[in-house]
């Protein structure tokens, strides 16, 4: 019997309303896990090269992994996925809450949806049963309404909803996927994606189904030492993720005015101290965790409310929308966040959108007809929040323009606006300035998303001899010395090789990176979950292999290796040099990074993984179904900027 | 001489009898950044980096009374 997962897939073609189950050995199952793993084989199998990431040929598909939906602390994951809009490839994001348990609970180790419904749908998953329903009345309306709604017509206040907001709906190429109303698979559009298939969502409900594990008691022996061990991560309790926006901004790696700068005199009153002392109310969790990191914010009787039932801004959101467009007002953060969670809105992507535009209109490079009348202005919260709502509907010029994404939108306008674009492979960077953390700028142009923050390695946190460096040798037998600042040497990117692929696995399984749990933790988990006496050695192995598979869809859908670069900006200082601890990124020394990335991984200079590596990781099939072609390598040249 | 010192995040963690993020404290003429961390019970695996007077510094930088210093936690996404 299976353990750790329930060997049924649920596949779904919204062309011809029908559905399947697609069924696995066990050794499938633990080859992939689940996740960013299972998401790219589905995306190499079953769609073709060239595939129109908005068209009905394309999948969503929703993963949870082994781990989800066991009782263990950071259990609550699941991945979404499917070739992104925005960046014309592989498209993945992860999200935590209930719904992922919920489906895993309810019999199902994903759901692949492909087609395009002839009206707006949801599916209802039913433990076993699933049905395709009407979503017509539902369609325009924010997902809180959505999920009331839902629930209220299915008649159970306890159904878990996975959904799109108007933003998905009008096929903005960064919408989120939005999940227990309060949690967002927010990056690489894949919420336009199900808009683009009529799919409003889908809801789910598990009854009293319970996830079969191995051995329970393994699972409650890590459970128990993460209780015994809180202290470890009091802090995303106390302040949250945006604990560390002062010190950023002290130390210049703060992304202010679109990274023009890197410290941001507003800092102060945007923190998540600040936001703990203010308009904190609650703290909230997800599925079986004890840390509960998440915010819940309220803001009643003033001017702007704020729904806390829209929980509250994270660390990327506050500084995305915030110090990036030189917004220094807490209260209208929150209120933008809570839109985004409404409208469908990854908040990272839209605050750089927007903040290419604000630089483009500091440089006087847009035009009347282009910006709509519109002006444009950093610091204008009002302006945040209005560019928002208009660009979830694409109402008017510069919404429309800006729903497209910030590469497309500066390829569009030109006039140099280009230079302003801060991107890889089309996806907008996160709020994390790599002239502080090196290593981290080589892990933007090699995330197999386009720029991503959390399959990645931040430097400064290996800066001090710490945990992290103990870890790194005890678990991988590795060196791991304190890095420098600066600089990608060969002890730096040893532990970004180890770390950004663990995070991969992390991603494969549905386990949260901010829990403190060591490879050791993460072995006796898995093997507790399925059975399988798995080692610390295969479990990493199984991030390469999902970070491989993902890097083959992107091989597949032509990005060579002349996409694994950075904009022009990284390789120059800040405005009004107000970074004390930034420094600038030198080509020739990612390059070489990157190469000695290369060569660890297997793959050739080319960054396309040898027959031989291919065939260790147990995918050799992959070899012929990563092949492109002149054409499609063509299509992707507006998307890379360096 | 006195000092005021802000925790950030993590660097709290096995600071004895904090309640809140700032605590001042009498400590000897001429310590460091990173000896006064060792007094309170700070980690040093905990820190990313430190300010003196709301300007970034060295660990060794050495204290004067009257310094607000601050302490910072590396940051990693969210």
């Amino acid at each position: 019997m299976a353990s750790g997962y329930t060997g049924k897939i649920l596949k779904v073609n919204l062309t011809t309303g029908t559905h399947s189950v697609d069924q696995h050995d066990d050794a499938w199952y633990r080859k992939y896990m689940g996740g960013r793993a299972l998401i790219a084989y589905y995306l190499l199998k079953e769609t073709k090269r060239g595939t129109d990431p908005l068209g009905p040929d394309n999948l969503a598909i929703f993963a949870p992994g082994v781990v989800t939906g066991t009782n263990v602390s950071g259990n609550g994951r699941n991945g979404v996925g499917g070739l992104s809009p925005l960046t014309g490839a592989f498209g993945n994001a992860e999200a935590g809450g209930y719904w992922g348990a919920e489906l895993k609970r309810a019999g199902w180790d994903a759901v692949i949806v492909k087609g395009k419904a002839s009206k707006p749908v949801y599916i209802w998953v039913n433990e076993g049963a699933v049905e395709i329903r009407d979503a017509s009345h539902l369609w325009g309306k924010d997902t809180g309404e959505t999920e009331d709604l839902m629930r209220e017509e299915l008649g159970d206040a306890l159904v878990r909803t996975c959904l799109i907001g108007p933003a998905g709906e009008n096929l903005v190429r960064y919408a989120c996927v939005v999940n227990d109303r309060s949690r967002f698979a927010g990056r690489t559009g894949i919420g336009a994606v199900m808009g683009s298939k009529n799919l409003k969502g889908i809801a789910v409900r598990a009854g009293r189904g319970v996830l079969a594990v191995a051995d329970p008691s393994g699972i409650k022996d890590v459970q128990k030492w993460l209780t015994q061990n809180l202290d470890l991560v009091h802090h995303f309790y106390d302040v949250g993720t945006a604990g560390g926006l002062k010190g950023l901004s002290m130390a210049g790696g703060l992304p202010t005015f679109n990274f023009q700068e890197g410290s941001f005199a507003g800092a102060d009153a945007i923190t998540g101290t600040t936001m703990r002392d203010t308009i904190l109310v609650k703290r909230d969790t997800c599925y079986a965790c004890a840390v509960r990191c998440k915010r819940v914010v309220e803001v009643k009787d003033g001017p702007i409310d704020v729904d806390r039932r829209y929980g509250g801004p994270e660390y990327e959101s506050l500084s995305a929308l915030g110090n990036n467009n030189g917004v220094d007002d807490l209260i209208k953060l929150a209120k933008a966040n809570e839109r985004c969670a409404a409208l469908g809105l990854d908040s990272i992507s839209v605050g750089m959108a927007i903040g290419w535009a604000l630089e483009a209109a500091q440089n006087g490079l847009l035009t009347d007809a282009e910006t709509g009348g519109m002006k444009l202005e950093w610091g204008n919260g009002d302006l945040v929040l209005d560019l928002i709502e208009r660009i979830a509907t694409r109402n008017g010029p510069l919404a429309d323009l800006l729903a497209e994404g910030t590469a497309r939108a500066s390829r569009k306008v030109g006039r140099g606006t280009e230079e302003f674009a801060l991107v890889v492979k089309g996806q907008e960077f996160p709020m994390h300035e790599p002239r502080i953390k090196h290593a981290l700028g080589v892990g933007y142009a090699l995330s197999p998303t386009g720029a991503d923050h959390m399959h990645n390695m931040h430097d400064t946190g290996f800066q001090r001899e710490g945990r992290g460096h103990k870890i790194m040798r005890e678990s991988w037998g590795i060196k791991a010395e304190p890095v420098q600042a600066h600089g990608l040497d060969d002890n730096k990117m040893e532990i970004w090789y180890h770390f950004a692929h663990w995070r991969h696995f992390l991603d494969v399984v549905g386990m949260c990176h901010f829990l403190p749990y060591t490879p050791e933790h993460l072995t006796q988990l898995v093997s507790a979950a399925t059975g399988w006496d798995v080692t610390k050695e295969e479990l990493l192995e199984t991030g390469i292999r999902a970070a491989t598979l993902a890097r083959a869809v992107n091989l597949r859908e032509g990005y060579t290796h002349d996409a694994d670069v950075l904009p022009k900006r990284m390789y120059g200082g800040f405005r009004n040099d107000n970074s004390p601890t930034g420094k600038a990124m030198d080509a020739a020394e990612v390059e070489d990074a990157i190469q000695r990335v290369f060569r660890r991984a297997g793959y050739d200079t080319e960054g396309r993984p040898t027959a031989a590596t291919l065939s260790k990781l147990g995918i050799a099939w992959v070899s012929e179904a990563m092949q492109s072609s002149p054409a499609t390598v063509e299509t992707k040249r507006e998307l890379v900027f360096a | 001489m006195r000092v005021r010192v802000k925790l950030h995040g993590e660097t709290k963690r096995g600071v004895q009898g904090l309640t809140g993020d700032i605590l001042e404290a009498n400590v000897a003429d001429g310590l460091t950044v990173d000896q006064l961390l060792a007094e309170l019970g700070v980690d040093p695996g905990d820190v990313w980096m430190s300010a003196v007077n709301k300007g970034v510094v060295k660990q060794d930088h050495v204290l004067a009374d009257g310094d607000a210093v601050e302490v910072f936690a590396p940051v990693s996404g969210g």
